[in-house]
């Protein structure tokens, strides 16, 4: 699990070499329950956490109620987040995350009905959906089964958060040759499982 | 071609959008494959921002509740004066004397004004809030790509943003053509912004409407007795615990109600929208107030209604984005939209389960919407569920 997402506002964060001063700034005042500064954190971040969330549940209705719940229980932890260089975006991140696990556990206990992680749950998806999006979302869905967790949060934070390398290694506590692997592997597994061609080249988790 | 190569050459094509020159045929090819997968990726993430950003509006309106709803009160600084000598006390015991009696003539002055003025302000405020589900009617004053403004009887201009919704035409079939100004339509959407003077609503539906009913354009006024009337505005909370409904009394008076959200499930599963039903509200000085349909007993007969098709059946099949409803003539293809409204109806489930994913599968159920000829789906508005048959 990776420390730095995980418990947030439990705990103190490991301290980064990229500290970013306005982020500071912001998180000092977020702490301080400043209104001004929590309205404009939703404003920046609502969007990506939607995403994180709505990669992993089925529902729109159920992210966007997540996502609303992300930002309440961060205002109520707001004086024990401890900024020192961790972006705010992890912290938001790990509460979306942990939210996001208790929700799929919670649909493997009544069932797998609504969780794209559910084994099973893609496959439940209609196949003749009117809307491609949501067509395609069923088809990676079914792909994602494939990957490792690692290889799959690598994909959300690569390509559906457009987080850099680094950012992604300071998120996941890992090096970046490491992460530029588990990108590497994660898309040749998609594309295996998305029906391509054979991978030949060390692909694979 | 090692692994570690591959690792840096993809990196060096995510972040310039190009394959290195320095990549051998067989690393281009290994690396059109992995950017395959990347766009199937890409193409799905468009979906979802779509959704996010549709879903910030509502979302904004929610976390900025949440702020003033633990916003510390202000804090009540009191001063302690020095004692005042005599002569200040007996100025300021006239002063005092003046205060009030120009307090009471103030009292009595913003008295007369509030009986007198119209009911407007504050009514308004409390017809609709943010999140609410909500149909009423109007006549199209302005339409550009973006949606349209309507003129409505209940609170003048309203924004309507029409992005993603189903247009529908006089007979109810689903059509590409937007409304055009001076054109009467019924709405359904989601209300983004309630503040007076700025009201906005999502529409998911805009039909064509017959002619509005009249009326004298009297503010809003609470209901204060028994009285039959016609449906023109009906709007439910977001959980589905609240609803309230404006009607138009014979005398051209327009009430507002807090109705019984199970009854208006019941009309509302009865008609697709209630919208120009002639109704009775019982109950008066009880609130919330029971909605029924009212017999015609005057011959004045209902009001045009909005063109929704209603389908009754039970759901035999529900997906992300689509159910199958059995109806007597057979199944029906229904397409669900994101942000497809479902009430509980009778169907014992409640709305906070129906959010987080509880199958509506075996369910009987009222789906309020309009054909598509092109394609011959059903595109839904509205699903009212009942019980298990």
């Amino acid at each position: 699990m990776n420390p730095a997402v995980r418990d947030p506002g439990e705990g103190p964060h490991e301290p980064t070499h990229h500290r970013d001063q306005a982020d500071a700034e912001l998180a000092a005042r977020a702490a301080r329950r400043d209104p001004a500064a929590w309205e404009a954190l939703f404003e920046t971040h609502y969007r990506r956490i939607y995403t994180y969330l709505r990669f992993r549940l089925t529902s729109p209705e159920e992210a966007e109620d997540l996502a609303s719940q992300v930002f309440e229980i961060a205002y109520a932890r707001a004086d024990a987040f401890d900024y020192r260089g961790v972006p705010i975006e992890a912290w938001l991140l790990g509460i979306a995350r942990n939210l996001a696990r208790d929700a799929i556990k919670k649909r493997i206990r009544r069932g797998p009905a609504d969780a794209l992680e559910t084994a099973g749950a893609a496959g439940a998806l209609a196949t003749d959906d009117p809307a491609p999006a949501i067509q395609l979302r069923s088809d990676i869905a079914r792909a994602l089964q494939a990957l490792t967790e690692d290889q799959r949060e690598v994909v959300r934070l690569r390509f559906l958060l457009d987080k850099s390398v680094v950012e992604t290694a300071q998120l996941m506590a890992r090096s970046e040759d490491a992460v530029k692997n588990l990108q590497r592997r994660a898309l040749a597994a998609l594309h295996r499982a998305l029906g391509g061609e054979t991978y030949t080249a060390g692909g694979g988790p | 071609m090692t692994t570690d190569r591959l690792d840096d050459l993809l990196e060096r094509l995510l972040d310039t959008g190009t394959v290195p020159e320095d990549a051998s045929p067989e690393e281009r090819a290994e690396l059109e494959r992995l950017l395959a997968a990347r766009s199937d990726l890409a193409a799905m993430r468009a979906g979802i921002d779509a959704e996010a950003a549709d879903a910030l509006p509502a979302a904004r309106a929610r976390f900025q509740r949440y702020l003033a709803a633990r916003r510390p009160a202000p804090v009540d600084h009191r001063l302690t004066a020095s004692r005042p000598g005599r002569l200040q006390r007996l100025l300021a015991g006239r002063r005092l004397s003046l205060a009030g009696t120009l307090a009471a003539l103030l009292l009595v002055a913003a008295v007369a004004l509030f009986a007198a003025r119209p009911f407007q302000g504050a009514h308004d405020v409390q017809a609709l809030g943010v999140d609410d589900y909500v149909q009423l009617a109007g006549t199209v004053a302005a339409a550009d790509a973006s949606g349209i403004t309507i003129e409505s009887a209940e609170f003048g201009r309203i924004a309507v943003t029409a992005a993603g919704a189903t247009f529908l035409d006089a007979s109810g079939a689903v059509t590409d053509r937007p409304p055009r100004p001076g054109e009467t339509v019924s709405i359904a959407g989601f209300v983004r912004d309630a503040r007076k003077g700025r009201l906005l609503i999502d529409g998911q539906t805009v039909a064509l409407a017959g002619p509005l009913p009249g009326g004298s354009g009297r503010p809003l006024q609470r209901l204060g007795a028994a009285a039959e009337g016609t449906v023109t505005l009906i709007a439910i909370d977001r959980d589905g615990k609240a609803a309230r409904a404006v009607v138009l009394l014979p005398d051209g008076r327009r009430v507002l109600a807090d109705v019984d959200v199970d009854s208006l499930g019941q009309l509302l599963a009865a008609t697709g929208s209630p919208l120009g039903t002639k109704v009775q509200l019982n109950r008066p000085g009880e609130r919330p107030v029971q909605l029924r349909p009212a017999s015609d007993r005057d011959g004045e007969g209902h009001h045009p209604r909005p063109p929704l098709t209603r389908l009754t059946g039970t759901l035999t099949e529900v997906t992300a984005t689509g159910l199958t409803l059995q109806t007597a003539s057979g199944p029906v293809h229904i397409v669900r939209r994101p942000r497809l409204k479902i009430l509980p109806g009778e169907s014992s489930l409640t709305m906070a389960e129906i959010r987080a994913g509880a199958s509506i599968e075996g369910y009987t159920a009222t789906v309020a919407g309009g054909h598509d000829p092109r394609t011959g789906a059903f595109i839904a508005d509205l699903v009212i569920l009942g019980p298990r048959p």
